[in-house]
């Protein structure tokens, strides 16, 4: 990713945050819209950088444990999508949801730990046997 | 009446010598007969057996091997112990560099608890396998070490006996197997089962986060090595006190009955004397070199034990620097505390092989007009 590319990066997110500040005091609902509009651009700018990331994350993968692997990068896309949909939450003052897309969020990071919980478990016992 | 007389106090001597004599190689028979056979008939272990009767190399193969051919063969056989310690720190290092990055993907610090408890749950089950088979191979060769000394030690103990040392073999079969055997009992049967708790505690610290779990795991670190302290003072102690009262008490023998020997034979009493303490000599060589070959047999079985330990200890305490150097200090803490427990399976190994191998020495040392002698 080169300066210029941050640069758009950040020129989207610049035009999204005034738009938003321009049109809330006339119709709030726009201007969350356009908030939501400049947060799926940006997430749609950044997919291809980060399938690069997890193309070279796979390559990476032989070397691992695959229960781990695959519960790693489960856990940061959860934790993303979690927090975007949060903020946009907070945008819209309903801090509440927000809450409770955070613990949605922690939840699904716990479920899908569950099996090398499981497995931790399994360790445990073998140890106190 | 009178000629009886004369010559039942000419010949008297003699038959007193000679019955003196025949008695004192009976006791020494019998010494050295009674251990082996009052000692218990141990077992084979089977992979021993399996190794008897189809060995990996021949002695034919192995008399026509080269050097480089002998080198290649330890390599091969001296990384592939150590292919799997480096394989779990390239295991480790590329889970603690992925939870890196996928930490920096987390929007916020909030997020952090929850993945890092992925983190150390992974650290934890990478190293479990490995940690898990190393205690349960210190507790083998333990087991396997004491049933060798339950063979060995009658036989040393015959030959300890045929020179002149009843009392050091009575301190080898007696005091020394007790306490080797309840050294062995201690380690396998306490200490290892607390190296198991404190792994699994240790764990448990690390994924909860709770400061209470985390200092019971201090304590009960600190409470096994008080006991393989305290069993490794008290065997130190005792075996060094009996060695050399014994030794002292063998050596007052020996120069009694050389006194008697020499005084009670008339003419060729010193040439006798002479010939038994040459014969005593080399019986002390043959003591010597069977000490040495169980030294060298238990070294044999040691040393790869001890590498791997060694290395794997290694191998733990640098995934947890650089656990700790990526800022996850949870599960920096719990590739810590591994390093620990391998680390106690360590203490065990070199104490019980340094127990055989000082005592092996101690005895092979008294009664040969060394330091104790």
């Amino acid at each position: 990713m080169s300066a210029a590319q941050i640069g758009a990066v950040a020129g989207v997110a610049i035009v999204t945050v005034i738009l938003a500040v321009l049109l809330r005091p006339y119709s709030p609902v726009y201007a969350l819209l356009a908030s939501l509009a400049g947060t799926v651009v940006l997430l749609a700018w950044m997919l291809p950088y980060a399938a690069q990331t997890l193309q070279w994350l796979e390559n990476v993968s032989p070397y691992l444990r695959q229960e781990e692997f695959l519960c790693l990068v489960r856990a940061a896309g959860i934790a993303l999508i979690a927090q975007t949909a949060q903020d946009l939450c907070k945008d819209a003052g309903m801090t509440a949801m927000g809450a409770k897309v955070e613990l949605a969020g922690r939840c699904m990071i716990l479920l899908s730990a569950l099996p090398m919980l499981r497995q931790v478990v399994d360790v445990w016992s073998r140890l106190l046997r | 009446m009178e000629p009886t007389t004369s010559m039942s106090k000419q010949h008297s001597p003699r038959v007193r010598a000679r019955r003196l004599l025949a008695l004192l190689a009976l006791a020494a028979v019998l010494t050295a007969v009674c251990p082996a056979f009052c000692a218990e008939e141990p077992d084979t272990p089977p992979e021993i057996q399996q190794f008897l009767e189809e060995p990996g190399l021949s002695a034919e193969e192995f008399s026509s091997l080269s050097l480089p051919e002998m080198l290649a063969m330890i390599w091969e056989s001296v990384s592939g112990e150590l292919m799997a310690p480096v394989k779990l720190l390239g295991q480790i290092g590329a889970l603690l560099l992925l939870a890196a990055a996928a930490l920096t993907f987390a929007p916020s610090d909030r997020w952090r608890q929850s993945m890092e408890l992925l983190v150390v749950a992974g650290c934890f089950l990478l190293s479990a396998d490995s940690t898990l088979t190393l205690v349960q191979q210190v507790s083998a060769a333990i087991s396997d070490w004491r049933l060798y000394l339950t063979g060995f030690l009658p036989i040393f103990a015959g030959v300890m006996v045929s020179c002149g040392q009843s009392a050091g073999a009575l301190v080898c079969t007696g005091l020394f197997f007790s306490m080797a055997s309840f050294s062995a009992q201690v380690i396998c049967g306490v200490a290892m089962p607390l190296v198991k708790v404190y792994l699994a505690l240790n764990s448990a610290a690390g994924i909860s986060g709770v400061s209470p779990l985390q200092e019971a795991t201090q304590g009960l670190i600190r409470c096994v090595r008080s006991l393989l302290r305290g069993v490794s003072v008290g065997f130190a102690t005792v075996l060094s006190l009996q060695s050399t009262l014994a030794a002292q008490s063998d050596n007052l023998a020996m120069r009694a009955g050389g006194a008697v020997l020499s005084g009670s034979i008339p003419v060729v009493g010193a040439a006798a004397q002479d010939a038994m303490a040459s014969v005593l000599a080399g019986l002390r060589v043959v003591k010597g070199s069977l000490g040495f070959a169980a030294i060298a047999v238990l070294a044999g079985a040691f040393l790869p034990l001890f590498v791997r330990c060694l290395v794997m200890r290694l191998v733990l305490a640098a995934g947890g620097l650089l656990a700790k150097a990526l800022g996850l200090t949870r599960s920096g803490a719990v590739l810590e505390g591994a390093s620990e427990g391998v680390g106690l399976c360590l203490s065990f190994l070199v104490f019980f092989f340094m127990l055989v191998v000082l005592s092996t020495a101690l005895m092979i040392a008294t009664g040969t007009g060394g330091f104790l002698g």
